[in-house]
């Protein structure tokens, strides 16, 4: 009986330690299912691994505000963890790429692994503008789910 | 009894007026009282008109006074949209350098509220709207410089031809979509639009060309959309962008270097790389479009 206690305190505090642990940053669209991202970098040396044919990149914060990004912007962000939460830092671009707690990057890649998801997916947003910095051009997107819009 | 009636309508009509200024998450409703309350200009205007010289006298609102009254200085440009969904785009500094006016008035006569219209004698009379609903302020700059571009030919070639484009009759061509969707990773807002007169509209993919046509005519195609008043059609449909991916239609240019001249293109790289079915290659980016490879590309980019 007391063994079983044990065995049941270790397996709550395995799992209180994997929900509390910085989980990976998906990335969706019309690339191979289920990448993710698992380490801090730049954003255009990541993708070179995971998502080596991408060309467009639709950061999505966990507020609904998106960026879609050329692959031209790729090497001018940085994708930091801090503490449990993703963020997207980006000096040379609109400041609107900088992102705090991104819950999803969604990429178009030019040779696709399945459907056009990235389009499907990007339907799921209100255009909101575009703007440009240092001769970089992004859009500026708001989810379409409930109060988030 | 018929006068009476006729009499309410007009009135209900004159209440319902009103022009929405929208500035960022601002709206303001301007009614004909309100815009009889600026102060009026007085200009007038020399055009020609189906081959007629016409000379008009108006009196108007200057634009500039309405936005300096709720304090609209953030914008790049005005988007000034009709009732019946006819849409142009006036630049600041077009605003800010000419005389435009919201004209109240036209040879001595009062204007209707539907023919109150934008006047601005040094801009073409296409652009002078009038029944406006809608005025909206913009930021959006000008689109990026396109990093690939698809030679519309190669689509149509593998496409085929409608011979029925309803709601359009007794013509055949494409729609819009099917054509399009070959070459943008997606089909969604803002789309730059041009003919080969330089005629440029950036249209919104849902409001105006999710129900667009190409309808053929000799070499060319038109650009049609039960969604678009008929003025904004596009004759001789030549260029498409959407973000940094373009489509031209080859047969209305020798070279890029008349893609750059009817886009005004500041930049241009010096080579491209052509893709075909069977090979990709680097050429000079001012060659002929008849000149060996050019005419077997698929698209190119840089």
């Amino acid at each position: 009986m007391v063994r079983m206690v044990k065995l049941a305190s270790i397996v709550v505090i395995v799992l209180i330690f994997i929900a509390c642990s910085p989980s990976n940053l998906i990335l969706t669209g019309n690339i191979e299912a289920n990448t993710k991202i698992t380490y801090e970098g730049k954003f255009d040396e990541i993708l070179d691994v995971v998502a080596p044919n991408a060309k467009y990149a639709l950061l999505i914060g966990t507020d609904g505000t998106a960026v879609l990004l050329t692959s031209q912007s790729f090497s001018n962000i940085y994708i930091q963890k801090n503490n449990s939460v993703w963020d997207s830092k980006a000096t040379n671009l609109p400041a609107v790429c900088n992102i705090r707690n991104l819950k999803e990057i969604c990429i178009y890649s030019r040779i696709p692994n399945n459907n056009n998801n990235f389009a499907d997916r990007l339907n799921n947003f209100e255009f909101l503008g575009q703007s440009s910095k240092n001769g970089y051009y992004i859009r500026k997107y708001k989810e379409r789910n409930g109060d988030q819009f | 009894m018929k006068i009476k009636l006729v009499g309410i309508i007009m009135l209900l009509n004159s209440l319902l007026f009103s022009i929405e200024l929208i500035d960022a998450d601002r709206i303001v409703q301007i009614d004909r009282a309100k815009l009889q309350n600026y102060n009026k200009i007085e200009i007038t205007t020399q055009r020609n008109k189906d081959g007629e010289e016409k000379n008009d006298n108006w009196i108007g609102i200057k634009i500039t006074d309405i936005l300096d009254e709720f304090k609209v200085t953030n914008y790049d440009k005005l988007c000034f949209i009709s009732s019946d969904n006819y849409l142009v785009r006036i630049s600041k500094e077009d605003l800010l350098s000419n005389e435009s006016i919201l004209a109240l008035v036209r040879n001595g006569k009062n204007l209707d509220d539907e023919h109150i219209r934008l006047v601005i004698p040094s801009i073409r009379d296409m652009f002078w709207i009038q029944d406006i609903s809608t005025i909206k302020t913009e930021t959006i700059s000008d689109l990026p410089f396109p990093h690939t571009i698809h030679f519309a030919e190669s689509i149509l070639h593998q496409t085929q031809i409608r011979e029925e484009l309803p709601p359009f009759v007794k013509v055949s061509g494409y729609t819009f979509t099917e054509i399009m969707s070959s070459a943008f990773p997606f089909l969604k807002d803002e789309i730059l639009i041009v003919g080969k007169d330089g005629v440029k509209h950036n249209l919104d993919y849902d409001n105006y060309l999710k129900n667009a046509v190409l309808i053929k005519r000799d070499n060319s195609l038109d650009l049609r959309s039960p969604d678009m008043p008929a003025g904004m059609w596009i004759k001789d449909l030549a260029y498409v962008q959407i973000f940094d991916v373009a489509v031209i239609f080859i047969n209305h240019f020798s070279s890029l270097e008349d893609v750059r001249s009817l886009l005004d293109w500041d930049n241009f790289p010096e080579k491209v790389i052509l893709h075909t079915d069977e090979k990709t290659e680097k050429h000079i980016s001012s060659e002929k479009f008849n000149f060996g490879i050019w005419s077997k590309a698929r698209w190119l980019e840089w």
